[in-house]
């Protein structure tokens, strides 16, 4: 599932270079495209589909895509990344959607009682 | 972190425990379990007896924060901090929540649900209460000394204030003589009293403090640091003549072979390129503009008879070590020449306002006659054209403040010169502002005869003298008239100072004149005016006189005195600031340098690692920073993203079933305000909107939203400021863009986009804020509750 | 020349991953305030390597029984052949405390009701693992260890058998890196991308394994001269097909069997599987099992999530959300429902892991972790002969090796050692070789298209060893069978390439050289793995590698495969170690 990046929501991270994107990636696949200061990958064969820079992306412009071959088209995958938790919104190629939301970090705080 | 916490409800003798039921309050109470210490609901907690079974209920549990849940912190705030302090606790460790103005008061028509959300409201604080801790007091290196840059009226005016306050005081002038624009006005307005004289007496006091180093021909080369520590470095250009040996026989001046624009009368006239002393001139000496020295002359050095002439004298870099800095560069006219039509540099006989000054001073090019330049006849026919260059978008768009009254001036000297010279007055409009009014009248008894025009053109005769042709703006149609000398009204144009700190991006650029006020060649703006008056974007410096506003003499002085104020705030060897500046966290700091490009102060710079540093001086504390963080690894002492996170978390139930759960983030400058008075007008807005105030909508950050997803909370509403009203200049609109970006996400997760709704809020706008909480809660209704809350969790 | 950054360590760790971080904090625990603990992190350390994508049970955990019937398990998981049972027994006695140590940090631990973990069986327990690599890397930053991200090493410094450091470039700076150490922990990981991966172009890394794990552990210890161990006991993977998610969620985690497109459960039925347990047989059993079902025309094969508990679907998609998402997505896209539907399944491409159910690695001394080569450390898939310590084992070998170095610094005065100059300059060059070598073929010309007429990139280069491996090296087209002629054709090119190909190896940015890299790491990696298969010859762990030549076990082999490398042959010579058991009992037998 390739990273595939939103020209009109990334905005390179507002820097002059490394966006966070490209800042996390394991494999060092994700670039600033000088040219459109936007975010890109290398080489989208190359990705081991980690979803690393989508969790990371502050504006939520990377999308992981799966790659045509593997499944039919469209649907998405999204999550969102809180402190603690992140939430996954799966739709599927008939637009079906699934919601997660799944603990991701044990903070330490005890909650009080309901 | 608090690990005992003190959680007292205040029935406001009947204002919060008719609608908030206590007992039942008692018994919610209870459930808060982890770091809570002591659980009270009182009827009346400002009483004696209440404020008395605080203070002892902190002593005996030993509490370390307190939550005092009733009143808004705006009421009574210096009772509990007496209250708190009595027993050992320092403020911030007193959270006040308001359950009175915030819930009862507002939703005392449905009890049931101000019941809940007053019960959220505490389950909030206390999670904020947990992470809560005293501050540790930010104490920086600072510099007792200060600079002014700038030696003229405003420069000097501040330097002696702060000598005569004990500071050390560097003056730093690019000129051989101090005084600037003001040291060749011929008289000053209103009472036409002699610039000069003023300027003497400035002087002399300067010199008897002993605290002040004059520094002329010198200019900033490069400005480093903040505030406690900067660093400039000043080039100071030579005289080319021994200070010691020269006696000011003036031989040099007449072996000197080249004349050159005279640019101490505004390039009226000329003088010779080395010059005897101008008046103000703290070192006395003759002094040579080696620019325009022929290659190989040394005409001067043969005919000094004292041997002080020295051609080989180089320039001086040196470095200058302060805490805080006066920036009083002053304006030059604007290039009128730029102005196409009004001749200026075509027709020797268009000057500006500034030569004129010159042409009619006895110590003048003509001793004070009114010879046109050009023609060389006396002026008997003067035409003022107001407003060159000013006023205009193509040029400079902002009206120069002191012209109509200088033209005012200048047409009574002529008219004192000879009375019966005709003299016009063309303006847009006549601006004398104050006592100024009385001059205008005392022109126009005088027979200067003022026209509303836009003048077209001017154009010489073939006779000689000049054509004037413009259009009458109250008439409507267009006249012509004939001068012999016509002056433009040159507008201030203000002067910078090359490489400030925080410039060097080129961060101010583009950004608009209505927006900052007055932007010069330096790109200096003031921010907001009335809260961080006469601030350069670094801390430590301020501006004074004309170098940020146009601005008259009598403004001038008080700017000065303003501005030397503000130096003695940052004029010590320590310096502390606020507690709730920007701390970068290493550790979870992925160095994404996004708080470099957010702040709207350009604060950050990267270390050697790459990561961000705050500098603690030049942060205003305003926290859009926190906001910006992707990685929420900016935490400054206070109030602030660890809290907000434990409050969004915090298990917070609907207000009554099936109603959608809300959360308000209000900037506490401009909107809270607002929500307060909803609340103290008692107006009804839905119990469902929990407020959050926040010290501007720009530290919200995006993971609350994102965190509140998983908690189940329904939407987000922020309220702030508007556009160009934020305290700190984008903060609101940092929310903006934020919250746009995210309702986009929310439309790719198929979410309903209107769960986040940002609203601008003016401090009265009570009822807008609760037709837009209404608005906002009928739509969560309609959308339906959060998905999320049907998630799979896992 | 490139800038040169000098660094000085007591510890250097070269990987900052799960292994990695955990030494690093155990090093800081052990060895006090004054300790340099250096990491040296290819990517970026909190993001980085096999755990990026999170994951969702920790596959060692002694729920029951003690560390000794873990050691029963994992011997008979392998199909009882030999294994360091010194070193796993090891780990298995303090796995447990490094979970403590870990759900501490911060990690959400899935619980029953009594309060003790959940568990998948015995020796498993699930967690709420997305941000299992923040979260192992936060134990390197509390170690207040001294992190370079982006820095990829290259060679080990390493004179007269002693490792004195390490060097490499730093693949966002172009800067040359120079670490001394006292001592050295090389937990690199693994290899993958020796063979072909089954999906082509743009998905051709949909693989299990982390693909940016090359064998560089294993490369830098084999050139560092240090003995290497089990390069035949390679691990061959049954996975969902196409996304290759692991299917221990569906088969420990759900109980869903193996079936065949008749819908028998093979696994229960033949004699010899159920000699091995059946469903629970040994991982490589349950791979032959897979190939032997497809040979015999009743494929496609499945795992049958159909039988279960419809709600535990639900939960399995958030279960492989928190590991490998992308499945979900997978399942969404193609219509597939596992309540209704079974998962299909498909053998991977082979991988070299030394901590998962491989072996491959460095041999070490005792439980020490120290390689033949002194003062250089191996641990988690680096470390050989030591299969199924998974995640919390490899933390845990992290922080065995750390008190090992830790100790071994206090008993020895070991000192930094001054590194000859024209030693560093060599290691440059080879460094940045082909960096410098593009500069030089580009002036022989580019063809249209842009490439090299006098060079070729490392893309090409792994496409051509990748192509060898697959059809001489028992890939997965192949059925993972070979025999001494495919192996000869095999080492004949591998050795080809190694020897007068890598002279052609260009690259043209710091993203490509640590291609090259990764290619001249995988070709080191590649003789090792043909020569060590040649040697054995038996097959004693089907599934993994089918020999067609010696179809059964050979009394003879019941030892270690070891070898060595000579660089001034560049033979690698292959011995056999004897097996030490130590943990009583029949070896193709679990005890509880």
């Amino acid at each position: 599932m390739p990273p595939k990046v939103d020209p009109v929501k990334c905005d390179g991270c507002r820097g002059e270079s490394e966006p966070l994107c490209e800042q996390v990636c394991p494999g060092n696949l994700m670039t600033l495209d000088k040219a459109t200061m936007k975010a890109v990958i290398r080489d989208p064969s190359d990705c081991w589909d980690c979803m690393t820079c989508t969790k990371a992306c502050p504006r939520q412009a990377i999308q992981t895509v799966l790659q045509y071959q593997l499944a039919y088209f469209p649907g998405k995958l999204i999550p969102l990344v809180g402190t603690n938790s992140v939430t996954w919104t799966s739709i599927d190629c008939h637009g079906r959607v699934e919601r997660f939301v799944m603990k991701t970090l044990v903070s330490g705080d005890d909650e009080d009682e309901d | 972190m608090a690990k005992n916490i003190g959680i007292y409800v205040c029935g406001c003798r009947g204002a919060v425990s008719d609608v908030i039921d206590p007992a039942r309050m008692q018994e919610e109470l209870a459930k808060l379990k982890k770091s809570v210490g002591a659980r009270v609901v009182h009827p009346w907690l400002c009483g004696e007896e209440g404020r008395e079974l605080v203070r002892e209920g902190i002593c005996r549990y030993g509490l370390d924060c307190i939550i005092l849940a009733g009143c808004p912190w705006t009421v009574n705030t210096d009772l509990f901090d007496a209250l708190a302090s009595a027993a050992g606790l320092c403020p911030e460790m007193v959270l006040r929540l308001d359950i009175r103005e915030g819930c009862a008061y507002p939703h005392r028509g449905k009890p049931a649900e101000a019941f809940r959300k007053a019960a959220n409201l505490i389950r909030m604080w206390t999670a904020r209460a947990r992470l809560t801790e005293p501050f540790s007091p930010v104490i920086l290196p600072g510099n007792r000394e200060a600079a002014v840059i700038g030696g003229g009226l405003a420069g000097m005016t501040a330097a002696l204030d702060l000598a005569e306050a004990g500071i050390g005081v560097t003056l730093i002038e690019k000129e051989s003589y101090l005084g600037g624009n003001v040291a060749r006005l011929n008289k000053i307005f209103p009472r036409l009293c002699d610039a000069r004289c003023g300027l003497t007496y400035l002087y002399n006091r300067l010199r008897e403090t002993g605290k002040v180093r004059l520094m002329t021909l010198s200019r900033v080369t490069c400005l480093e640091g903040s505030a406690g520590r900067y660093n400039a470095t000043v080039a100071v250009t030579p005289r080319y003549v021994r200070e010691g040996l020269c006696n000011g026989c003036g031989e040099c001046v007449r072996a000197c072979p080249v004349e050159v624009p005279d640019d101490y009368n505004y390039l009226l006239g000329t003088r010779k390129a080395v010059h005897p002393p101008y008046p103000l001139d703290p070192v006395g000496s003759y002094v040579i503009s080696r620019q325009y020295c022929p290659k190989g002359c040394e005409a001067c050095r043969r005919a000094c008879p004292a041997g002080a002439v020295d051609l080989d004298q180089e320039e001086g870099h040196l470095s200058l070590y302060f805490g805080s800095a006066v920036v009083a560069t002053g304006w030059k006219p604007y290039p009128v020449e730029r102005v196409p039509g009004l001749g200026y540099g075509v027709f020797p006989d268009v000057i500006t306002n500034m030569q004129m000054e010159r042409l009619v001073a006895e110590d003048g090019p003509t001793g004070g006659r009114m010879i046109c330049p050009g023609s060389g006849r006396e002026a008997r026919r003067v035409v003022f054209i107001q407003c060159a260059g000013s006023r205009d978008l193509g040029h400079q768009p902002w009206c120069s403040a002191v012209c109509c009254t200088a033209s005012v001036k200048q047409a009574l000297y002529v008219k004192e010169k000879n009375p019966q010279c005709r003299v016009y007055i063309l303006y847009t409009d006549i601006r004398t502002p104050g006592e100024y009014e009385d001059f205008y009248l005392k022109a126009q008894r005088a027979g200067v005869v003022f026209i509303r025009a836009n003048p077209a053109e001017v154009a010489a005769l073939p006779e000689g003298g000049l054509r004037i042709i413009a259009e009458d703006t109250l008439k409507g149609s267009v006249f012509q008239t004939d001068a012999d000398l016509v002056v433009l009204a040159a507008g201030i144009s203000p002067c910078g100072v090359e490489n400030m700190p925080g410039d060097s991006r080129g961060r101010f650029e583009g950004e608009s004149y209505l927006r900052y006020g007055l932007i010069s060649a330096g790109r200096f703006h003031t921010g907001h005016r009335q809260c961080f008056p006469l601030e350069t974007p670094n801390q430590g410096i301020y501006f004074a006189g004309c170098c940020q506003d146009p601005m008259d003499m009598d403004s001038t002085v008080k700017s000065a005195l303003a501005a030397s104020g503000r130096v003695l705030k940052t004029s010590a060897q320590k310096l502390e600031v606020s507690p709730m500046v920007a701390v970068v966290d290493r550790a979870d700091c992925d160095k994404c340098k996004r708080c470099l490009e957010e702040c709207p102060y350009g604060v950050f710079h990267l270390d050697k690692d790459g990561y961000p540093v705050p500098d603690q001086l030049f942060c205003r504390a305003c926290q859009v920073c926190v906001g910006s963080c992707p990685r929420q690894c900016i935490v400054p002492q206070g109030f602030g993203i660890k809290h907000q996170i434990a409050m969004i978390s915090a298990r917070i139930k609907e207000t009554a079933p099936g109603e959608p759960l809300a959360i308000a983030f209000v900037c506490e400058n401009d909107a809270y305000p607002a929500v307060l008075e909803a609340g103290r007008r008692k107006m009804a807005y839905p119990a469902n909107v929990h407020v959050i105030p926040v010290r501007c909508l720009g530290s919200v950050n995006m993971v609350l939203i994102k965190d509140g997803m998983s908690a189940g909370i329904d939407g987000f509403l922020l309220a702030g400021c508007r556009s160009d009203e934020c305290h700190y200049i984008s903060g609101a609109d940092r929310a903006a863009d934020r919250l746009e970006n995210i309702a986009d996400t929310f439309r790719d997760m198929m979410m309903d986009p209107d769960r986040v709704r940002l609203i601008r809020l003016r401090t009265g706008e009570a009822e807008l804020f609760v037709r837009e909480a209404e608005t906002f809660v009928n739509r969560l209704r309609e959308i339906g509750p959060n998905p999320f809350k049907a998630a799979v969790k896992i | 020349m490139s800038e040169r950054v000098y660094i000085d360590a007591d510890v250097l760790i070269i990987g900052g991953g799960t292994a990695g971080c955990l030494a690093a904090w155990e090093a800081r625990q052990v060895g006090g305030e004054d300790l340099k603990i250096v990491i040296l992190e290819k990517a970026f350390i909190r993001h980085s390597g096999c755990l990026s994508a999170g994951m969702n049970a920790l596959n060692m955990y002694i729920n029951q029984g003690t560390p000794e019937d873990y050691v029963a398990y994992v011997r008979y998981d392998i199909c009882g052949a030999p294994i360091r049972e010194d070193i796993v027994l090891s780990v298995a006695r303090e796995v447990n405390d490094t979970v403590k140590i870990m759900e501490a940090a911060g990690l959400p631990m899935k619980k029953k009701e009594d309060g003790r973990y959940l568990n998948r069986g015995k020796w498993n327990i699930e967690v709420n693992g997305s941000l299992l690599k923040p979260i192992t890397s936060s134990k390197a930053f509390e170690a207040g260890a001294e992190i370079y991200n982006r820095v990829y090493v290259t060679e080990l410094i390493v004179r007269d058998n002693v490792c004195l450091g390490a060097v490499g470039f730093g693949v966002r700076d172009g800067k040359f890196y120079i670490c001394r150490s006292k001592v050295t922990l090389l937990c690199a990981g693994g290899a993958a991308g020796l063979w072909r991966p089954n999906n082509r172009r743009d998905a051709h890394h949909r693989i299990w394994y982390f693909p940016f794990n090359c064998g560089s552990s294993y490369a830098m210890c084999k050139r560092a001269g240090a003995e290497m161990t089990s390069f035949e006991m390679r691990f061959v993977p049954v996975r969902t097909k196409d996304t290759f998610s692991p299917t221990g969620t569906l088969a420990i985690g759900m109980g869903a069997p193996m079936v065949n497109a008749l819908g028998e459960s093979f696994m229960e039925k033949d004699p010899y599987y159920l000699s091995w347990g059946g469903h629970t047989a040994p991982t490589p059993i349950r791979m032959l099992a897979f190939q032997r079902e497809t040979l015999a025309h009743r494929g496609p094969i499945y795992m049958d999530t159909t039988k279960g508990d419809p709600a535990k679907v639900i939960g399995l998609k958030g279960q492989y959300l928190d590991m490998s998402p992308c499945i979900v997505l997978y399942w969404g896209c193609n219509d597939i429902d596992p309540s209704k539907e079974p998962i299909e399944l498909d053998g991977g491409d082979p991988h070299m892991v030394g901590a998962h159910a491989g072996m491959s690695g460095a041999w070490t001394r005792g439980i020490t972790r120290e390689t033949t080569v002194d003062r250089l450390y191996v641990s988690g898939d680096a470390l050989g002969a030591a299969p199924s310590r998974f995640i919390s084992g490899s933390w845990t070998c992290g922080r065995i090796a750390a008190r090992h170095m830790v100790k071994a610094l206090k008993e020895n005065d070991y000192r930094l050692a001054e590194i000859p100059g024209d030693f560093l300059d060599s290691l440059e060059s080879r460094t940045f070789g082909p960096l410098r070598r593009y500069q030089e073929k580009v002036q022989e010309g580019l063809w249209t298209d842009g490439t090299l007429m006098g060079g070729i990139l490392p893309k090409d280069m792994e496409a051509r060893m990748q192509k060898i491996m697959e059809e001489y090296c028992g890939g997965r087209t192949h059925w993972y069978f070979v025999n001494e002629t495919y192996l000869d054709i095999a080492r004949k090119h591998i050795r080809r390439m190694r020897r007068d190909q890598l002279q052609y190896l260009c690259a043209r940015d710091l993203h490509d050289l640590q291609l090259a890299w990764d290619v001249i790491n995988r070709l080191d990696v590649c003789q090792l793995v043909v020569e060590h298969i040649s040697f054995r010859k038996e097959t004693r762990v089907p599934g993994y590698v089918n020999r067609t030549d010696y179809p059964d076990i050979d009394p003879e082999f019941d030892c270690f495969v070891n070898s060595r490398w000579d660089p001034g042959t560049d033979e690698v010579k292959c011995f056999k170690v004897p097996y030490e058991q130590m943990v009583k009992g029949d070896r193709r037998k679990q005890s509880i």
